[in-house]
């Protein structure tokens, strides 16, 4: 377990698209420059005149975009950043490109008109690229503070994925125990990802100066008995790659995961606490009831440090330091009194939050650490 | 021998009936339009199925967003609140939230189905099962889940009975919770009093539809509620769990997977029917989609009805 600092703290991946993306140039300008100033961004100038005389093309925006995400981070004073998946549009249908064995069936519902690109693995899958490598570089060329890089991992590909190829091999023996075929499917599928797809990622991004990856895992609660397949591939991918590893997963019962997850390679484990918690100032169990799941986790002695989110990333509400303290304060005594056990960072990305929103809430979460500290030493 | 063949819940939605529901939210698509668009696909999806000789027919569900939300917006008492994970899909639905006595204020029927466009086809309704909705509500207002439970039952009830009296041929009761959950003897008692609750109104045949999990050990339990059809999710429920038992009811055999976009071969899931079929003397014989089609991309749910279709006629050239 590294030691770096206590209650260092790390963003998640998403940020919502950079305020000057926009179709109303006066906007766009008015934007820039603002943004710019705020977040001392260098040469915000240029790109201001460049708006002003229509020189930007997409490309050079979305650059833009990517240097002024890393000031927004660094201004905010967070120890670990990267450029908020600036140049992403979403996390499953933007992977699914770059690998051979995949072809896409339509848009299915995830809710209400909420809908995406869905794919069934037909083959075996194969990377085609590694599609992170360019996106990192350019981060590294301009970052100030160390970076994170966010990748989807193994299981939330599968299971987000329809299945016409592993199941198929299956289809003699499909009647006598269908969901154990299923099963079985999902394993090969992951595993197959994992070594096929996602270690060649990591791998490249390490070989192009990673230190930190981490693999995001929305899925990996969603199906009670398949946790194990979910930490067999995450253990697949990033065997042998020496960087610090943190898996995210948010908004689920983790205590489906166990005890499984025991056995998780994994350096950190970054969760959502605080869409579930009140508040209230205070480190009792109802004030922080959010957070209560870290009994489980203590019970267990998991051999990683958690980053618990301490900043709900789904309302418009600006936690106060002292809610962050308070917050995080609890995180510690229940992680046995161990402050270089917890992480500071949010429940997930910021995406669904304007930039004016999540940088009051990113201060304010730097603020509450530096809180926190004082009262542990 | 007949083979009844139906689906057996929401239908995947085209993208530019997607489309037009987010235009409208935003004002760039009038209710008009919306529902001149939504008319057209509810029209295809109906002409579909009776193409391809379906039983009964549905309207589709277009407009559902969950199988709750039609009830939960129309019940007083019930608020509809955040996102919850529908079973183990990576599909969510809003959580209906109890904080009052719960009346049905306004019928779904006449609110949500297209009866006009089912007037000439033997339509059926799909309804929640009463154990199954109440369990993934959040009650904040009964003191006794079994009151919730009953108060529920009726509301369900009287749409069965507004459904009746509009001609309905099939009533389901969609009851995935009861097979996903390891239920007691106790729970199972009061789920199939529920039920009754419903039968009391409704003359029509009445399909209680279990998905996402296994009947397994509560086959002999599912027998007991007091339904015409019991449905049995064959993506989940090993063949040898419907062999053991002695089917005293029509059962529906969910054949044709609806959580996943592999079209069937039509052999082998004739051949897998057949196989339960040497094992086990059942009253009457249904086939169907194992769940809803609501994940599953249109143009692919418009195959998967053809492969049900298909199944079927290879039963029955089987079977006589």
């Amino acid at each position: 377990m590294r030691k770096e600092k206590v209650l260092e703290s790390m963003e998640v991946g998403s940020l919502s698209k950079a305020p000057f993306i926009s179709k109303n140039k006066e906007k766009a300008v008015r934007l820039a420059e603002e943004w710019g100033r705020r977040l001392d961004v260098e040469n915000w100038e240029k790109l201001v005149k460049d708006l002003k005389e229509n020189k930007v093309n997409e490309e050079q925006l979305t650059d833009w975009a990517c240097i002024y995400a890393l000031r927004f981070f660094e201004n905010a004073g967070l120890d670990i950043i990267y450029d908020g998946e600036q140049r992403r549009k979403e996390m499953y249908e933007y992977p699914v490109y770059f690998i051979d064995g995949f072809e896409f069936k339509g848009v299915v519902k995830v809710w209400d008109y909420e809908y995406y690109r869905k794919a069934a693995v037909v083959s075996k899958p194969r990377l085609k690229k590694p599609y992170h490598v360019e996106e990192f570089l350019f981060a590294k060329k301009h970052a100030k503070k160390p970076l994170k890089i966010p990748i989807t991992g193994a299981y939330t590909l599968a299971d987000w994925s329809f299945d016409e190829h592993y199941i198929k091999k299956r289809e003699d023996t499909y009647g006598e125990n269908p969901r154990q075929a299923m099963r079985d499917s999902k394993l090969e599928f992951a595993i197959d990802l994992a070594k096929e797809v996602i270690r060649p990622n990591v791998k490249a991004l390490a070989e192009a100066g990673a230190t930190h990856i981490q693999i995001d895992e929305p899925a990996a609660a969603a199906k009670p008995d398949e946790a194990d397949i979910f930490v067999e591939s995450f253990n697949e991918s990033i065997k042998g790659i020496n960087c610090e590893v943190t898996v995210h997963i948010c908004y689920t019962n983790y205590a489906w995961l166990f005890p499984h997850l025991l056995e998780i390679k994994a350096d950190n484990l970054s969760i959502s606490c605080s869409n579930a918690d009140t508040k209230e100032l205070g480190i009792d169990d109802k004030s922080r009831r959010g957070f209560k799941i870290l009994q489980v986790f203590q019970q267990h002695n998991v051999p990683f440090r958690i980053a618990p989110g301490v900043i709900d990333v789904h309302t418009e509400y600006i936690e106060p330091p002292e809610l962050v303290r308070d917050r995080l304060l609890y995180a510690v005594r229940i992680m046995g009194n161990d402050p270089y056990r917890i992480i500071t960072c949010n429940d997930c990305g910021l995406r669904t939050r304007s930039w004016e929103v999540a940088y009051q809430k990113e201060v304010n979460m730097v603020r509450g650490a530096e809180l926190a500290r004082r009262v542990l030493t | 021998m007949e083979v009844k063949t139906y689906l057996t819940g929401a239908f995947a939605r085209p993208e530019r009936l997607i489309k037009a529901f987010r235009d409208n939210r935003k004002g760039k698509v009038t209710d008009e339009e919306l529902s001149s668009i939504l008319s057209h696909y509810t029209s295809e999806v109906i002409k579909h199925q009776k193409e391809e000789q379906l039983t009964y027919v549905i309207d589709g569900m277009l407009r559902w967003n969950d199988l709750f939300r039609p009830l939960a917006e129309n019940m007083e008492g019930v608020k509809v609140n955040g996102l919850a994970r529908w079973f183990d899909n990576n599909l969510f639905y809003k959580k209906p939230v109890v904080t009052g006595e719960i009346n049905l204020s306004r019928s779904i029927v006449s609110e949500y189905i297209m009866l006009n466009l089912l007037s000439n086809v033997r339509w059926k309704l799909i309804l929640p099962e009463p154990y199954t909705m109440a369990s993934m509500m959040e009650n904040i207002y009964y003191r006794r889940f079994d009151d919730l439970l009953f108060a529920l039952a009726e509301v369900i009830g009287e749409e069965a009975y507004n459904a009746y009296v509009n001609g309905v041929s099939q009533v389901q009761l969609s009851a995935p919770y009861l097979v996903f959950q390891k239920l007691t003897e106790d729970e199972l008692d009061i789920a199939i009093q529920a039920v009754g609750e419903v039968r009391k109104r409704t003359k029509a045949e009445i399909l209680l539809h279990t998905y996402y999990g296994s009947v397994g050990r509560i086959m002999p339990r599912l027998l007991d509620f007091p339904v015409d059809v019991v449905g049995v999710d064959l993506t989940q429920t090993p063949d040898k769990h419907l062999t053991e038992y002695s089917i005293t009811k029509d059962i529906c055999l969910g054949v044709i997977d609806g959580r996943n976009s592999m079209l069937e071969d039509v052999n082998l899931a004739v051949g897998r029917v057949m196989k339960i079929l040497e094992y086990v003397d059942v009253k009457g014989l249904h086939i169907s989609p194992s769940c809803e089609f609501e994940a599953l991309p249109y143009e692919v749910a418009l195959r998967k009805v053809k492969i049900l279709s298909q199944v079927r006629d290879g039963v029955l050239e089987e079977v006589t």
